[in-house]
């Protein structure tokens, strides 16, 4: 019997038995899945993970988002109420997931981790943005993945509703230690129409494990815009499925990693354009060195009758070392007429007339290669609107490529 | 302060030069002409260090120092620079910054104290108005959506900045309408004295009214095959480089012995 179902004993209600009726079907994803050939899930599969539990104190002080309005504190996968802070009037009305009757929202019933999470989740919130209502700071979501003696595991689940012509920002941080942990999140987000949602992530997970899955919907004239920093890890995969489903819709995913070690890190995205006249653009990009893996998978869907349809995809990668290795997969179906569709990849080295151009110039060879990789990186982090997140995710940048040079 | 000997070099195993001689003097303005092909730009690159080009023979000397053994970023600090024909877009990298750097990196290079980013923030704002550059320059990512002219603008601009003993202008002029000449040509001459030296590499004698040459060379097949003064561009306006290709300079002004 696999820890799943060990879990699983003590759980009650529809959702956790459906779920786990559905892992028992499908069970760990494996290499026979074109989505996961890159990606061995024995490292969660093959653990006796016990469950964690409220702890007294955590170290995040160092954590902590200064300028969020909500900050909710998971340790382990484990909601600390003690730690978090800014409930009180907060503009986001927030509701235990254990209560609320969900809805399960992923279409991948098929999916062994969403049906893991589905049979055991009992952690996390519902968050709620009432109509017209903008939200000018932040809600943090930090997690921290510390462990213990014994290896814990947690199983989150937030719900996102961002209602018409709201306005949110998420953030959610990830971090690690040294600790064998693994963390399954699922994340559904509502974008109605007209509103629009900023969701942020950053892993720095050491050797933490994590599965963190989105599930988005975006309505007419609504934006999600999903912006993924992973810059350390031993396994992680993020996944996201972002659907267009409401005309004048439109869909950007941001993305970077910078990998070094043994960093494990498996970007699958997909976007569905369901419903014409909606745009996408998905920019992902990374710096991979030492013995780190890399993989992007990205996948456009266009569906019939999605026609005015105008989406963008690009991966753009540098490889560091003779280790460290890449794998990049974009791939674009269209059923659908009238549509402008352009996806690329590449993998390769720094470019060499701009090395050339900088010794020129008087830098040395070592310093010019790191001014150009950081500067590889550097368009992602400002893509990101918000100033604030910007310098922080600009210093964990910087600390991880000062990791990979050396 | 420049002693070219004998210098040979080549691009993946095709010899490009073949035996140059060249000697500049400080304070000198020497033009390097000739046909498209003969090597002209290949000089300039192998000069600065290009890492495309073998030295298969030969020496150069900057101030009695031996050239060829300096990395490109050491013979840069030892006041080596090449305005570049194309000049290189690097996205993501600001243009202050990159000036900055490269300021700073010389100047530890040679064992001096670094300056500070006011000292050099002014220096390059009394530069850039010089250039008739815009300020909004300064800001963005190095040559990235420049006109031709911006560009070539930009490398001047590094030039002020950087001030080596010894420019080499590779094709400056080229792409440059007539303002934008005059702005280039104004940089350059503004670094003009006893102590500075240019080597500029052009095809057209347009530029020379600009940047009037104390001598001017013919470089042909890698080799240079004939000398003169500045009076030898117009003549070669006039009568091309076919005669002289030939081996037949015939009333060419010619260096006098």
């Amino acid at each position: 019997m696999s820890w799943v179902a060990d879990l699983a004993q003590g759980t009650s209600g529809v959702r956790h038995a459906k779920g786990l009726a559905a892992f028992e079907r499908v069970g760990f994803p494996g290499p026979r899945l074109e989505g996961w050939k890159y990606t061995s899930t024995r490292s969660v599969a093959k653990v006796d993970w016990v469950r964690a539990d409220v702890v007294a104190a955590a170290a995040i002080d160092g954590l902590r988002l200064p300028h969020a309005a909500v900050e909710l504190v998971f340790v382990d996968g484990v909601y600390q109420a003690d730690l978090s802070r800014g409930l009180d009037g907060a503009p986001v009305s927030l509701e235990p997931v254990a209560q609320a009757e969900l809805q399960p929202q992923h279409v991948g019933s098929e999916d062994g981790f969403v049906a893991i999470n589905d049979a055991l989740a009992t952690e996390g919130f519902v968050l709620t943005l009432g109509r017209d209502q903008v939200m000018t700071a932040p809600v943090h979501l930090l997690f921290l993945q510390q462990g213990g003696e014994q290896p814990v595991t947690g199983q989150v689940r937030l719900v996102v509703k961002a209602e018409r012509h709201s306005r949110m920002q998420l953030i959610e941080t990830h971090h690690g230690g040294e600790g064998q942990t693994f963390v399954n999140e699922l994340i559904t987000v509502q974008v109605a129409d007209g509103a629009k949602v900023q969701h942020s992530v950053m892993g720095r997970l050491g050797s933490g494990q994590l599965v963190h899955t989105v599930r988005a919907e975006v309505g007419r004239d609504a934006t999600y815009h999903s912006h993924m920093a992973w810059l350390s890890g031993s396994l992680v995969r993020s996944d996201i499925l972002a659907r267009l489903v409401g005309q004048g819709g439109h869909v950007e995913l941001d993305g970077l990693y910078v990998l070094a070690d043994t960093d494990h890190v498996d970007n699958h995205t997909v976007i569905r354009h369901e419903v014409p006249n909606c745009t996408s653009v998905e920019t992902y990009k990374g710096v991979v060195g030492g013995k780190a893996r890399g993989v992007f998978d990205g996948m456009v869907y266009i569906a019939k009758g999605a026609d005015g349809t105008d989406s963008q995809q690009n991966n753009r990668n540098i490889l560091l070392g003779d280790h460290a290795d890449v794998k990049t997969k974009p791939t674009l179906e269209i059923y659908a007429d009238d549509v402008k569709a352009a996806h690329g990849a590449t993998v390769g080295q720094l470019d060499q007339n701009q090395l050339w151009y900088l010794r020129a110039r008087g830098i040395p060879k070592a310093k010019a290669e790191k001014i150009l990789t950081h500067a590889f990186v550097a368009d992602r982090v400002l893509a990101h609107p918000d100033e604030a997140w910007r310098e922080v995710l600009a210093e964990a940048v910087e600390a991880r490529l000062a990791v990979l040079e050396g | 302060m420049l002693e070219i000997k004998n210098l040979h070099a080549s691009v993946n195993g095709s010899p490009i030069l073949r035996g140059i001689d060249l000697t500049v003097n400080k304070g000198e303005v020497h033009a390097i002409m000739g046909p498209n092909g003969a090597g002209k730009s290949t000089l300039s690159k192998v000069l600065a260090g290009s890492p495309e080009y073998e030295v298969t023979e030969g020496s150069v000397k900057l101030d009695g120092e031996d050239l060829l053994e300096m990395e490109a970023e050491e013979r840069a600090a030892a006041g080596v620079f090449m305005g570049f024909q194309y000049p290189i877009e690097v996205p993501g990298v600001a243009n202050s910054y990159f000036l900055r750097k490269a300021v700073n990196a010389q100047r530890k290079t040679r064992g001096e104290p670094e300056a500070s980013s006011v000292e050099i923030l002014r220096a390059m704002k009394k530069a850039m108005a010089f250039l008739e550059m815009d300020a909004g320059f300064r800001n963005r990512p190095v040559n990235v959506g420049f006109s031709g002219g911006e560009k070539k603008r930009n490398e001047i601009l590094q030039l002020l900045m950087l001030n080596p003993k010894l420019a080499l202008l590779d094709e400056t002029d080229s792409g440059l309408d007539i303002d934008a000449l005059r702005v280039v040509a104004k940089g350059v001459n503004s670094l003009r004295d006893p102590e500075h030296a240019f080597v500029v590499v052009t095809h057209y004698q347009r530029l020379l009214d600009y940047i009037v040459p104390d001598v001017v060379h013919v470089l042909v097949d890698g080799r240079i095959v004939h000398s003169g003064p500045r009076e030898l561009a117009l003549w070669l306006e006039e009568h091309g480089y076919g005669a002289i290709k030939a081996g037949d300079a015939g009333d060419a002004p010619r260096l006098e012995a």
